[in-house]
Formats: C-alpha cells, sequence, structure tokens
C-alpha cells in the first residue's frame, strides 16, 4: 500500500466509527423480526474500519514502490503547470457553481466557458481570441434555449439582475 | 400468433416508421449528450403523445426509451462518461480502447453488441413474457435477498487486481447508499440534521461527479493528447470471426440482462456491472480487462440493451415498473387509456404487439442510426480541449441540475468529483463502489422484509431459490479468493 492509501486508510477509519456510532446511537422504530435501520449501518461502518486496516497495516510492496516512481518521473515540470491548471479549473468549476444562484445561468455559464476555455488551453493564438468569446455566447444560449425553453427546466435566474 | 403479425402492417406504415424515426433519432441526442438522460427525454416527450393515436404514441415512446438508453455508448466510448447507469461498464473498456486511438472500432463492438442484446432482449420479450413475469412475481423477499448478495460478491471479481481496493470501494459504495431515509420504516441515516440530504444521494449526480467530473479534471491535467486516431476502417471496423468468438460472452451477458431486467430495480444499470463482472471471471485473461479488451464492450453493451426487454415484461404484464424510464412508459400506457397488468394480455393484444414490434424495429432503428453515426461521432475527440471541457462541465452541472431543480445535487456530484478523483489517481476500481450503491439499498430492503417474514434466519436456507444462491455466492467468493491466492504466490515465486 502507497503513503495515499495509508492516508485513506484514515479517513475511511473515521468514516466507519462515525457509522457505528451514528448506528448505536439512533433512535428508531421496531418492527416484529426487523432488524432495523441499524443493520447495514453496523455492517458498513465494521467493514468500513477491517478495510481502512487493511489499508494502513497491509505492507508496502515493491510494486507499490515501483508505481511511485513511475508517477515521480513522469515530465515533473509539465505536470506540475498542468496540476495548477486542473486546480484552477476546479476552483472555477465551484465559482460557477456557487453563483450560478447569484449572477444567473447566463452571466455565470458565459463567463465560466470563457475562463475555463482560456485556462485548458495550451496556446492562445489570435484565432483563440476572436473563436472563444463567439463559442462561449454561443454555446450558452443554446444551453439556455434547450433546457430553458424545449424542455422546461427553469435555469436559476440569479438575484443580481 | 397470427394477431402479433397483424400488429405488424400498424407498425410498417409511413407514418409508424416516422414517429419511430423521432422517438429514436430524440432518444439517441438525449443518450449522447451528458446531462441528458433517456428519464428526461421520455418525461419531455410524453405529453406531446396525448394528442395522438395509441400506436403512434405508443411507437414514438418505444424509440425515445431504446434510443435514450442505446445513444450512452457514444460519450461512455469517446469521453468515459456514462450518460446512464446502463453504460457505466461501457466505459471501462470502450474509453481506453478509444484512447488507445481506436475510438471507431470501441464503437463498432458497442453497436453491434447492442443489437444483438436488444435482440435477444424481443425474442424473450416476444415469446416468454407471461411464463418469466409469472415466476418473478413468485419469488419471495428471501430469494431477492439472496439474489442480489449473489450479485454484490462479484465486487470480489470486479476487485481482483487488488481485492482490499476493490472491496473497500465497494463497502463505500454502499454505504453513501444508505444516506437518508431507511428502507421500510422511514428513519433518516446519516443526514445530521441537514433537509436536503433526507432524500439522499440519487445516482444521476453520483455516476457524474464520479466519471464526468473526475475525467475531465483528470485530463486536464494528464494533457495526453490522442496522436493517431484511426477513423479509416472498414465496415463495422468488427470481424464476424470476433463476434464469434464472443458467443458464450454474449449469451452470458444477454441472459443476465434479460434476467435482471426483470427483476424490479436492478434492470440495466446494474446488469451491464454484473455481466461485465461475470466476463472478467471467465476471461483467460482478466488482468487486461480495463484497458481496452472487447469481450469488455460485449458483455456491457450486450447486457444493457437485452435488459431493454427484459424491463418491459413485468411492466407490460404485471403492470410493474422497474426503474424510472420503464415507469414514465407505463404513464405512457395510462395516458392513452391502457391499464398494464395480468389482462392486457387479454383486453388489448394488438397494444402489446404493438409494443413488442414497436421495441424491435427501434432496435434496429437505432442501429442503423448508430452505424450511420459511426464515423461521425468519434470526430467529438478532434475538437480542442478547451472548447470540449469547458461545455462538459456546463453540463454536467446543468443535466444535474436539470434532474429535481436542486443546487444540492450539484454540490453532490462535485463531492464525488473529487472522491472519484482522489481513488483514481490511488488506482481504487470505481465499478465495485458503483455496484454497491446500485444494490445497497435493494438488498437492505429485502433482506429486512425476508427477516420479517420468516421465523429465523434458517429461512434463507430452506427456501430453495435462495439456498442455490446463497451456494452460488459462496462459491463466488472462494474461487475468487483462491485464484488471487494463487496469483499472488506466482508472483512472489517469479520475484
Amino acid at each position: 500500500m502507497s503513503i495515499a492509501d495509508r492516508y485513506i486508510g484514515l479517513v475511511l477509519l473515521f468514516i466507519g466509527g462515525i457509522a457505528v456510532y451514528v448506528a448505536m446511537t439512533m433512535e428508531h422504530p421496531t418492527f416484529n423480526n426487523d432488524p432495523g435501520p441499524t443493520l447495514m449501518l453496523n455492517v458498513v461502518g465494521v467493514l468500513l474500519i477491517i478495510c481502512s486496516f487493511g489499508l494502513l497495516l497491509f505492507p508496502k510492496t515493491k510494486k507499490d514502490d515501483s508505481e511511485e516512481e513511475k508517477d515521480k518521473s513522469s515530465d515533473q515540470v509539465f505536470t506540475r503547470k498542468r496540476t495548477l491548471t486542473m486546480f484552477m479549473l476546479f476552483l472555477a468549476f465551484i465559482a460557477y457553481v456557487f453563483l450560478l444562484d447569484i449572477l444567473g445561468f447566463i452571466v455565470a455559464t458565459l463567463l465560466f466557458l470563457m475562463i475555463s476555455a482560456w485556462l485548458i488551453s495550451v496556446e492562445r493564438t489570435r484565432t483563440f481570441y476572436f473563436v472563444t468569446p463567439i463559442y462561449s455566447v454561443v454555446t450558452c444560449f443554446a444551453i439556455y434555449y434547450v433546457f430553458q425553453d424545449i424542455l422546461a427546466v427553469s435555469l436559476p435566474s440569479g438575484v443580481l439582475f | 400468433m397470427v394477431e402479433i403479425f397483424e400488429a405488424l402492417g400498424e407498425v410498417l406504415t409511413l407514418h409508424s416508421l416516422l414517429f419511430l424515426l423521432v422517438g429514436c433519432v430524440v432518444g439517441i441526442l438525449f443518450g449522447v449528450i451528458p446531462g441528458l438522460t433517456a428519464t428526461m427525454g421520455l418525461a419531455l416527450i410524453l405529453p406531446f403523445t396525448f394528442a395522438l393515436e395509441p400506436t403512434h404514441g405508443l411507437i414514438l415512446l418505444m424509440g425515445m426509451y431504446v434510443g435514450g438508453i442505446s445513444g450512452g455508448l457514444v460519450a461512455a466510448t469517446l469521453l468515459g462518461i456514462p450518460g446512464t447507469p446502463s453504460s457505466i461498464a461501457t466505459t471501462f473498456d470502450a474509453y481506453p480502447m478509444s484512447k488507445n486511438g481506436e475510438p471507431v472500432r470501441a464503437m463498432g463492438i458497442g453497436i453491434g453488441a447492442s443489437v444483438i442484446g436488444g435482440t435477444v432482449g424481443f425474442i424473450f420479450l416476444i415469446f416468454l413474457s407471461p411464463i418469466i413475469a409469472q415466476f418473478a412475481v413468485q419469488l419471495t423477499p428471501a430469494d431477492f435477498a439472496s439474489l442480489i448478495l449473489l450479485s454484490l460478491s462479484l465486487i470480489a471479481v470486479l476487485s481482483a487486481d487488488n481485492m482490499i481496493k476493490g472491496i473497500t470501494a465497494g463497502v463505500l459504495g454502499v454505504g453513501v447508499s444508505l444516506v437518508g431515509f431507511a428502507p421500510i420504516d422511514g428513519t433518516a441515516r446519516l443526514t445530521f440534521g441537514s433537509i436536503q440530504m433526507q432524500a439522499g444521494v440519487e445516482i444521476l449526480p453520483l455516476i457524474m461527479g464520479l466519471f464526468a467530473v473526475a475525467i475531465i479534471h483528470s485530463e486536464v491535467q494528464n494533457d495526453q493528447v490522442i496522436e493517431d486516431i484511426n477513423l479509416k476502417v472498414k465496415g463495422m471496423a468488427v470481424s464476424l470471426k470476433e463476434v464469434v468468438k464472443n458467443k458464450f460472452n454474449l449469451l452470458r451477458s444477454t441472459l443476465i440482462g434479460v434476467g435482471l431486467g426483470i427483476l424490479p430495480g436492478m434492470g440495466s444499470g446494474a446488469s451491464n456491472l454484473i455481466a461485465y463482472a461475470q466476463t472478467k471471471q471467465y476471461s483467460r485473461s482478466p488482468e487486461k480487462f480495463g484497458k481496452g479488451v472487447p469481450e469488455g464492450i460485449y458483455s456491457a453493451e450486450s447486457s444493457n440493451n437485452s435488459a431493454l426487454g427484459g424491463a418491459l415484461i413485468p411492466m407490460l404484464t404485471l403492470g410493474i415498473p422497474g426503474d424510472a424510464v420503464t415507469a414514465l412508459l407505463l404513464g405512457g400506457l395510462i395516458i392513452h387509456g391502457i391499464q398494464p397488468g395480468p389482462l392486457l394480455m387479454a383486453e388489448n393484444p394488438e397494444i402489446v404487439n404493438v409494443v413488442y414490434w414497436g421495441f424491435f424495429f427501434s432496435i434496429l432503428l437505432v442501429f442503423v442510426l448508430q452505424l450511420l453515426g459511426l464515423r461521425i461521432f468519434p470526430r467529438v475527440l478532434l475538437m480542442p480541449k478547451q472548447y470540449l471541457f469547458s461545455f462538459l462541465l456546463v453540463m454536467t452541472v446543468v443535466g444535474t441540475f436539470a434532474m429535481n431543480h436542486r443546487m444540492f445535487d450539484v454540490w453532490v456530484m462535485i463531492v464525488f468529483g473529487i472522491i472519484g478523483y482522489i481513488l483514481m489517481k490511488a488506482k481504487y476500481p470505481l465499478a465495485p463502489l458503483v455496484l454497491g450503491f446500485v444494490l445497497g439499498p435493494l438488498f437492505e430492503d429485502y433482506f429486512r422484509r425476508a427477516l420479517m417474514d420468516m421465523e429465523t434466519p434458517v429461512g434463507f436456507l430452506t427456501s430453495p431459490l435462495s439456498a442455490i444462491f446463497l451456494i452460488l455466492t459462496v462459491s463466488v467468493l472462494l474461487i475468487t479468493f483462491i485464484q488471487e491466492i494463487k496469483k499472488t504466490q506466482t508472483k512472489r515465486k517469479k520475484n
């Protein structure tokens, strides 16, 4: 098991503990012969604790070492740049979801489409700066039209406008 | 039997075929675009059928039903995003094959397997539906619980490369399914006082998060460009020899699809994962699964399409919808004054026959339409990443939001996006997690009902079917563990 597995094991140990605790303290109606809603909670909680012990205590194998080395050796500078891009994209994605209710679908989506396209693109040529706004406007209004008008899904309209 | 062929004449009119074409095209579009689902498409088109003749309305719905589920193949193969739960297993091998530069071949296999699976489902539907439906209603909760336990034991098979990681993912999946109201008594579990969490976690945010959000971010990070995409292939990019080689795989997977399609709640969502696990177990090279082997695609696509026919059997003969999509189809029948149930065959045989033929011709038409798109759909891979990924991210949000008009579901999707990314990077298989999530609540429901029915848990062994399923469960687990121990020992000897 790798270091990541050890961390995952710790998190699962915590979740398993919570599941067992919730099962032990939960109040619920009882029917004839019914084990109640706590049965599966207990089973899952105990199994998660067992699995977490497996992840925490299983020895590190040669295969794990070679896999970690393989991951590290793969063009690190480039990977760091792309990892940063991924994090930025993820932050933009969370901001988009957060702002949907405030700015409304059209404004938030227009901004997100432009920012995410800018973040993901490797080369930004003149064509990029020309195409991206057109793409964002067309995509945004096409999605809006399909969902709002055809599918009758009321998309967030926002509180600012 | 004569009535069946009389109904054929009604289906083969110009008007009927036009409605079928519209249904299939719109259905495929709903299946292809991530965020749009077959359920959404059917819900949209259902009110329009009100003004149509029953025959035309039902044919339109059948086209949407088959097209919506089959269309999931395209996004699952080319983008690694399962548009519907029935395409989850398709992503495991079709997406890697597509990334290896063979998207047309991956789609060709999927399309071929779909038409075979769908046809088998149709044969079962037309010839055996009353018998199978009667058998299905005689299953006791104990039989159901044991059958689901057998399906859950396949988590061990799906985890064969790393047993601890796979089983952990499976247990985590069951754990996630426990959030919300418990079955039978309705007690709120793991909701921590949140009203939003009482409704539990739905499958769409889960698969959108685990597959779409996690995969898109991982792709952005990887920056791995598919340099050599082979779009110039002959025919369907599949040889007959390869199909014949997979005959047992196809037979097993379609039978699993039909069998599980009949059972309420299981349907094509679970059948593709279970069939995939079975194929992996019987394969001579299970270690190649997940890296783009054709067997995996044959299995997943034939089982989910055969499950379509299977799911129609209880809907027509007993009036029991297996899932949300068949519930909408049931609504379509009721809109036209047709009451599904045991008397439907006797009172409205012409309607039943129209459904049969509508289903069959939908399979054929979807096959033709997908063949036409075989060389067009993969061109999506040539689209600049910055536009494709940003569009897909927006679609995941809108599609998930549209399900219940709740932003909470979108946040759930993001949480599963993070979980999926971490698990993917730490090389945890996602299939056991989804299987655990789908089957966990069903198992709990039937298990508790079975215990309430019987005096002692020994009842699970006194029911013959339940006993067989339990013996099979123990056998599957034992075989898998023994195989795993042997594999570990061989590796140690080599080192």
